[in-house]
């Protein structure tokens, strides 16, 4: 193993600028949010402190990913992680006030990173969302496509490995046999997910139909696709029709 | 459910250690690990000492913790490899809030510092002082944060084969 010399990241040359500006600066920091921008923070001085922002670079990028609809759990997120950090979160804005010329390195990492953990969290929440609303319409439409079924929500089946696999919706098929319905988005941890349970039940029910259910083909990835696609009998696109489906239950 | 006056009172009753302690390297063979269950009035209830140590960095490098129930009361950081911001807390004292701990320096993450009970899994003690004087030798740092813990009996050094490469 080499032994690879440490070179900090050198934020004291960004806060000898800042001090020499009276006007303030804005640093360009190594935190990258989600979306691939980085994390911009302003240091202004006033009096013999700073102020240190990210002038709302968060919500920026949050814009800039399509995501203009907020909800009110978001902003107490937002307030959540200001508080872990001592940080204040007020109209869309990471900030921190009085801060002494030693302390200002520290308050440009944890306003940069508490920039970078809202995006985060306000992605995650929606990707959960999504899916969620997803399931919704999907148990409709199952109910509309075969009225007399049983499709048991949250229906468990157990896999080759004996780990028992909790599926969003189980329909039961002539001659005991299953049919396993997952939605399924296009965020690592759903993808994993859904590949564990198809492939663990693949393995002691082939036959069972196992179906993957995405809300557009357009919004995925090919390699995400193929690796959920090699798992499932179908992946479906919720925005296609169904017709094949309504042989499983004949 | 415990809360952090039974934190305070189970850190300041004398420990002992259960069973005998030893060092193991982990799968890479770079860095070994101990784990002690702890002992009040001969009782285990979940109270554990982890350590662990580089074997071929020199100086060697690790940490030490009091672990409850899984989470992190205090911990002891033995010569960084990377430098350390405390955060702006408003429980923090002011001297500490946004202090910058250096690389290379040992650094104590104390239960004073960061008294919360239950402690919410994204807590990882962030508030943290220097140890001063810095520790002699990576087994006088333990044996001073053993003595912080109030636990009592040694533990054997961990493994130390420095190399330049």
């Amino acid at each position: 193993m080499t032994l690879l010399k440490p070179i900090a990241f050198d934020v004291s040359r960004a806060v000898g600028a800042a001090v020499a500006a009276p006007e303030g600066v804005r640093i360009e920091t190594t935190t990258l949010l989600p979306g691939g921008g980085v994390a911009a923070v302003s240091v202004r001085p006033a009096g013999e402190s700073f102020v240190v922002s990210d002038d709302g670079v968060a919500r920026s990028a949050l814009l800039t990913l399509m995501v203009h609809d907020l909800a009110a759990a978001d902003f107490r997120r937002g307030r959540e992680i200001a508080e872990a950090s001592g940080l204040t979160f007020d109209d869309d804005i990471f900030s921190l006030g009085d801060v002494s010329l030693a302390q200002l390195p520290a308050a440009v990492a944890f306003v940069a990173d508490a920039s970078r953990a809202w995006v985060q969290a306000v992605l995650d929440r929606r990707a959960r969302r999504a899916e969620r609303d997803l399931a919704h319409r999907t148990a409709e439409r199952l109910k509309e496509m075969f009225p007399a079924a049983h499709v048991e929500p949250e229906g468990e089946l157990m896999g080759a490995s004996t780990k028992t696999h909790r599926f969003d919706f189980v329909m039961t098929l002539p001659g005991n046999r299953y049919a396993a319905f997952q939605t399924v988005s296009p965020v690592p941890t759903s993808i994993a997910a859904t590949h564990l349970k198809f492939y663990d039940l693949s393995q002691v029910h082939p036959d069972w139909p196992r179906e993957a259910i995405v809300e557009s083909y357009s919004l995925w990835r090919a390699d995400d696709l193929a690796v959920i696609a090699q798992v499932s009998s179908h992946v479906r696109d919720f925005a296609k029709p169904w017709l094949d489906l309504a042989s499983l239950h004949a | 459910m415990t809360e952090a006056a039974d934190v305070d009172r189970l850190l300041a009753h004398t420990k002992t250690m259960a069973g005998t302690a030893a060092w193991a390297l982990d799968g890479r063979e770079t860095v070994s690990r101990l784990a002690v269950s702890l002992a009040v009035d001969g009782v285990l209830s979940g109270l554990i000492f982890h350590a662990r140590a580089t074997r071929h960095t020199d100086p060697q490098r690790g940490a030490c913790a009091l672990i409850l129930d899984r989470h992190p009361v205090q911990r002891l950081s033995i010569l960084p490899d990377h430098e350390h911001y405390n955060p702006f807390l408003k429980t923090a004292p002011p001297n500490l809030r946004g202090l910058r701990l250096p690389a290379g320096r040992s650094r104590l993450h104390p239960w004073r510092l960061n008294r919360a009970w239950p402690r919410l899994s994204s807590d990882n003690l962030g508030v943290a002082e220097s140890l001063d004087p810095e520790p002699s030798s990576f087994a006088a740092a333990i044996a001073i944060f053993l003595g912080l813990c109030a636990i009592e009996g040694d533990l054997p050094p961990p493994p130390w084969e420095p190399r330049l490469l």
